[in-house]
């Protein structure tokens, strides 16, 4: 059983009428596998990222997703995040009055309520998410500051890494999270990165650059081009994309 | 030698070049105001019964109005007593004529005042393109009390357009005229619009067909010339399903000491599908340095979209009058509609100004966008004064206003008084305003780079204004322009 | 607005009399109840049942912190010079209070280490405080829950003074009527951290004048308005001198047949070079019928200065909300912390500990649809 599994999957910006991005994509991620998409300007790689996180404004209209063989297309975007799938957005928004650590009781209360879990004891949760601040170097006074208020480019992506640590989802799609990092902040994310990789869960990462790959190596990578994987082969083929583009495939 | 700096500036005196008089012999009435005068304008328009009683009417719900006492302006009191309510050239009593048939002088007026009325010749001293259709525009021609020329009737009856003066179409189209008269501004509206119902001398009536595009903009110049007499302009646009149309106003009067009213009306009905787009070039006197004579220029003015997906879009340039008290309003009952209000405020000298727009959002989907500027010089005082109502019906309203004020010395006033009443939680609502000043730093980098001060300031102000601007049909946007540097002229300050 | 009925005829004061006030006194105050401002500021709100709260007996609120040293109380003092301080044309209801019921003076000239509070048990006697110049404090006010009320306080901030000003209003059921009038001199810093929740009817009168140069005020304003409730904020910040420097932040949450009306206006005079004003007005709507009313204004006298405003009328933003739900928070609870993220954006200062969980108690009863 795959641990992603993504087939012939059409999806649509806007209405059943609206135009089709994804127009047959089709991608399996193993258990323990960290696969990379690669493509173009206009390929569709932000649309994957929305579609399989549920972010309205989207309409699929034909293909299954699944996650750990759980249907995903009828769940709403909180009930695939309880199934295990966690998005690091491109953009991550600000949301003043609502303080970091606000936010992130409130997600992992959730994510144990729907596990049946227990809810964590504060303060060893707030131990807990202290310790990956500073991990991330990450100043963990931010916690008292509204969520992503004030933060630089590059400490809004640490912040989605440091979710990714603490809610430890069995899927995780990182969506551009090497945009606009210098090379010191992208070793901090992919460090946080490889730590959470394990056996038992999956990454995909959607990038435009393959400087991130030399620091998450993955194991298969794709090249989506208008709305469909073309190829797909092992990290070499990151490696001639950056020597011969896009154009040399399409 | 130095620069003068934007002090100095404020001393030099404004030159107002559509301030002479015109030498013709008029019929006016003495001034005073009672039903006698109400049944003497009715009958020298000739109208049918059912408009004098309609005057009348309107009269009598007047006198039991008062004069608004909330606006942002203080002015003497006016006696009503001592204006004259009808004026016309005497060579023009017969009604409206043929360009061969009005008498020289008037049209030499219209001459200088920039306004050819061949029927080749746009407005605003655009030379004409005979290739261009756009740059033909039909123009209907009010002085004093009467309308004296419509040019262009025949093509636009080829079209199906009807255009002509008000006091003609309540004879030829009785039908249409007793249906909206009245159905967007009632007589009991507001004190103005009342006394405008009772007796309102002459303006335009614009009718165009389902489906019609109007072939050329059509457009009403207004001009005051006989002293101590009030204009009363009552227009009324209809524009049928899917039709479309460009109307254009402007207006001028002499230089004088005293005081002059023009209490205007102006109704706007476009039904489904249809688009209506006004533009106002007003350069109406403003008084001297002094405060000394000028208009009082209180008008009503509002459009309707009675049908969905229709717009109504305001635009107005106003640099002139004493008092300005006016709020073109767009009332949104059709669903999705559309009401849009540009606007560049200029006062200077000791002008004042309480404008505004009203939108009022009553069906699903409707959207408003408010784009005000004020600029104010000398010892002037400008108000912008808005109202974004959204009722409960209302489902998904939208709204964004801009007010920005431009404030040149430090004598002049410039406010903003936004009234926003949301029943609705689906509607998105955003205002903004700011203030900012023409800055002796700005007038520097300007000057530093070989620019003289007044056109810097005239740049500064441009930009300022440019997004209106952009929103005016080509051949106001260039009168615009222009009408700003002259109104600036010494104001900058 | 047939209930803006003239008030009784006024009966001056001993304390008043012989003193510039007096003079003209009942004439400025015929004039203002007629005035078109005067309808303006009651327009949206029905005035009367608020003016009859005047006819309710009156105590004096209940005083911690006043045996500090440095602060001097006084019950009715037998003269009261307050020409500067009081403008009958800008508030003839509070003026009216003034001349009616038994005052209560509090001069602090020193230092306060800790806050000096008022807690209102209903109907109260006017208050007036003068803090001397360079003197620092801090000032809270609360008032009894569910009384009918009103409450008028004069703030006078000496030169060079600071005053960090922070009050509760709770309580659903009441009719409350609050009255402030802050005047500031030079250099002088004025806070106030206002968060009340909407009931049966609750105005808030603030008039700020900042009259001396490089005097400052701030003020933020976290208001919910709960079902079929009602919260009418009457909000006036003037400079007077040059360098005068004022900041707003108003934000209001409007639930189902709730109704907020607010007016922020900015007046500028002509001396006041170099004025910066800044006023932020932002309305959550939950709910089909919420009625928000909303008029920030400017008046400005005056080209070398700064003044923006704003104000906005929404929903939720989508964004925000998507964020929470990918994060496994279910929609209705992501809304309820957006809402209460919303207001705790305006809940601060000496208060604030109390104030955040009263502001939001009406959310948890919501239906977040």
């Amino acid at each position: 059983m795959s641990l992603l599994a993504v087939k012939d999957l059409h999806a649509n910006v806007g209405e059943e009428d609206g135009q089709e991005i994804l127009k047959g994509l089709n991608l399996q991620i193993q258990a323990g596998e960290v696969h990379a998409i690669m493509g173009p300007n206009g390929s569709g790689k932000s649309t994957l990222a929305n579609v399989l996180s549920g972010r309205p404004g989207y309409t699929v209209t034909r293909g299954t997703l699944s996650l750990a063989n759980e249907d995903l297309s009828h769940l709403e975007p909180h009930e695939r995040a309880q199934a295990g799938l966690f998005l690091a957005f491109q953009y991550p928004v600000e949301i003043p009055g609502v303080s970091n650590m606000e936010f992130l009781k409130a997600s992992t209360d959730s994510l144990a309520k729907a596990h049946n879990a227990e809810q964590p004891d504060a303060a060893g949760f707030i131990r807990q998410v202290r310790t990956l601040a500073e991990s991330l170097d990450l100043d963990p006074q931010f916690l008292k500051r509204g969520v992503n208020e004030g933060f630089s480019g590059g400490e809004k992506k640490r912040n989605e890494i440091l979710q990714l640590l603490l809610l430890n989802p069995k899927m995780a799609i990182l969506d551009e999270t090497d945009s606009g990092l210098d090379i010191d902040a992208l070793k901090v994310v992919a460090e946080g990165v490889n730590r959470y990789r394990s056996a038992d869960n999956g990454v995909l990462l959607i990038t435009h650059y393959q400087r991130l790959l030399d620091y998450i190596v993955p194991d298969v990578v794709h090249v989506l081009a208008d709305g469909q994987i073309i190829q797909s082969g092992d990290k070499n083929l990151a490696l001639e994309l950056e020597a011969k583009g896009y154009t040399w495939l399409t | 030698m130095s620069q003068p700096s934007v002090d100095d500036l404020v001393a030099a005196r404004r030159e107002y070049s559509a301030g002479f008089v015109t030498d013709v012999e008029a019929d006016t009435l003495p001034p005073g105001l009672n039903e006698d005068v109400i049944r003497f304008i009715s009958a020298r328009k000739d109208e049918p019964e059912w408009l004098t009683e309609w005057r009348l009417q309107a009269y009598r719900q007047w006198q039991e109005m008062s004069e608004p006492d909330w606006p942002h302006l203080h002015y003497p009191k006016v006696n009503f007593q001592d204006i004259s309510y009808y004026s016309a050239p005497k060579s023009q009593t017969d009604g409206p004529r043929s360009l061969e048939e009005v008498d020289p002088e008037l049209l030499r007026t219209y001459e200088k005042l920039g306004i050819p009325l061949h029927e080749q010749a746009a407005l605003a001293g655009v030379v004409p393109d005979p290739e261009q259709p756009s740059s033909n525009v039909a123009v209907d021609v009010v002085f004093d009390s009467v309308s004296i020329a419509t040019t262009f009737k025949q093509k636009l009856a080829d079209a199906g357009v009807i255009f002509c003066p008000i006091s003609e179409a309540v004879k030829s189209h009785p039908d249409l005229v007793k249906k909206y008269l009245g159905s967007v501004v009632p007589q009991k509206d507001n004190f103005y619009a009342g006394l405008n119902s009772a007796v309102f001398s002459d303006g335009s009536f614009v009718y165009i067909p389902k489906g019609v595009r109007c072939p050329m903009e059509l457009s009403t110049y207004f001009r005051i010339n006989e002293r101590n007499t009030g204009q009363f302009e009552r227009t009324l646009i209809i524009a049928d399903a899917g039709s479309h149309v460009s109307y254009l106003e402007g207006c001028t009067a002499p230089m004088r000491d005293e005081n002059q009213l023009h209490a205007a009306v102006v109704e706007l009905v476009a039904l489904e599908d249809a688009e209506i787009k006004y533009s106002t070039v007003q350069n109406w006197y403003p008084g001297d340095e002094n405060g000394r004579g000028g208009i009082y220029n209180f008008v009503t003015k509002r459009g309707l979209c009675a049908g969905a997906r229709a717009k109504i879009s305001w635009t107005q340039v106003e640099t002139g009058s004493a008092i300005t008290w006016k709020y073109p309003s767009v009332v949104l009952r059709g669903d999705d509609s559309v009401g849009e209000f540009y606007s560049v405020a200029l006062t200077n000298n000791r002008q004042q100004a309480d404008t505004g727009t009203k939108m009022i959002h009553m069906g699903k989907n409707t959207r408003s966008t408010i784009v005000a500027k004020g600029i104010s010089a000398g010892r002037s005082d400008s108000s912008y004064r808005g109202l974004v109502r959204v009722s409960p019906t209302a489902a998904n309203a939208r709204n964004f206003t801009q007010c920005d004020s431009l404030l040149i010395g430090d004598l002049c006033g410039a406010h903003t008084f936004p009234y926003i009443e949301n029943k609705n939680n689906t509607a998105i609502i955003e205002h903004e305003a700011s203030t900012s000043k023409v800055s002796d730093d700005q007038l520097f980098a300007c000057q530093q780079r070989g620019i003289d001060t007044e056109k810097a300031v005239s740049m500064i102000v441009n930009g300022f204004c440019k997004e209106v601007f952009r929103e005016l049909p080509m051949e106001f946007a260039v009168e615009a322009g222009k009408l700003l540097e002259v109104s600036l002229e010494g104001a900058v300050g | 607005m047939a209930d803006l009925e003239v008030l009784e005829p006024l009966n001056l004061p001993d304390w008043l009399n012989n003193t510039v006030l007096a003079e003209d006194a009942v004439e400025n105050y015929q004039r203002a109840l007629a005035g078109p401002a005067r309808r303006e500021l009651w327009k949206y709100t029905p005035a009367r049942k608020i003016i009859e709260l005047r006819q309710l007996p009156a105590t004096q609120p209940v005083l911690s912190g006043h045996e500090q040293t440095g602060v001097t109380v006084t019950e009715n003092p037998s003269r009261l010079d307050l020409a500067d301080l009081v403008n009958i044309q800008r508030a003839p209801e509070a003026f009216a209070q003034l001349c009616k019921q038994p005052l209560l003076h509090i001069a602090v000239t020193a230092d306060l280490a800790q806050p000096l509070n008022l807690h209102y048990q209903g109907n109260s006697w006017p208050v007036i405080i003068d803090v001397a110049p360079d003197v620092s404090m801090t000032l809270t006010e609360e008032c009894e829950q569910d009384h009918d009320q009103q409450q008028t306080l004069w703030l006078r901030l000496g030169a060079n003074s600071a005053v960090t000003h922070a009050r509760n209003s709770f309580g659903a059921t009441a009719l409350h009527w609050q009255f402030v009038s802050v005047q500031v001199h030079a250099s002088g810093h004025y806070r106030l951290h206002n968060h009340a929740l909407a009931s049966t009817l609750r105005r808030q009168d603030t008039q700020i004048q900042l009259v001396g140069s490089g005097a400052h005020a701030e003020l933020t304003s976290a208001v919910m308005v709960a079902e079929r409730l009602n919260l009418d904020q009457q909000i006036t910040i003037e400079h007077i001198n040059p360098h005068t420097t004022s900041r707003q932040r108003v934000h209001n949450i409007v639930a189902d047949r709730g109704k907020s009306t607010f007016n922020g206006r900015i007046h500028i005079h002509e001396g006041a070079k170099n004025s910066d004003a800044q006023l932020s007005n932002k309305n959550l709507g939950l709910g089909a019928n919420a009625t928000i009313n909303t008029k920030p204004e400017l008046e400005i006298y005056n080209d070398d200065v700064s003044c923006a405003h704003g104000a906005t009328i929404g929903q939720l933003d989508d964004n925000q909300l998507f964020y929470l739900c990918s994060r496994g928070v279910a929609p209705a609870v992501a809304r309820r912390l957006l809402c209460e993220g919303f207001l705790q954006q305006c809940v601060d200062g000496p208060l604030a500990d109390a104030a955040g969980p009263a502001l939001v108690a009406p959310l948890q009863d919501m239906e977040m649809t």
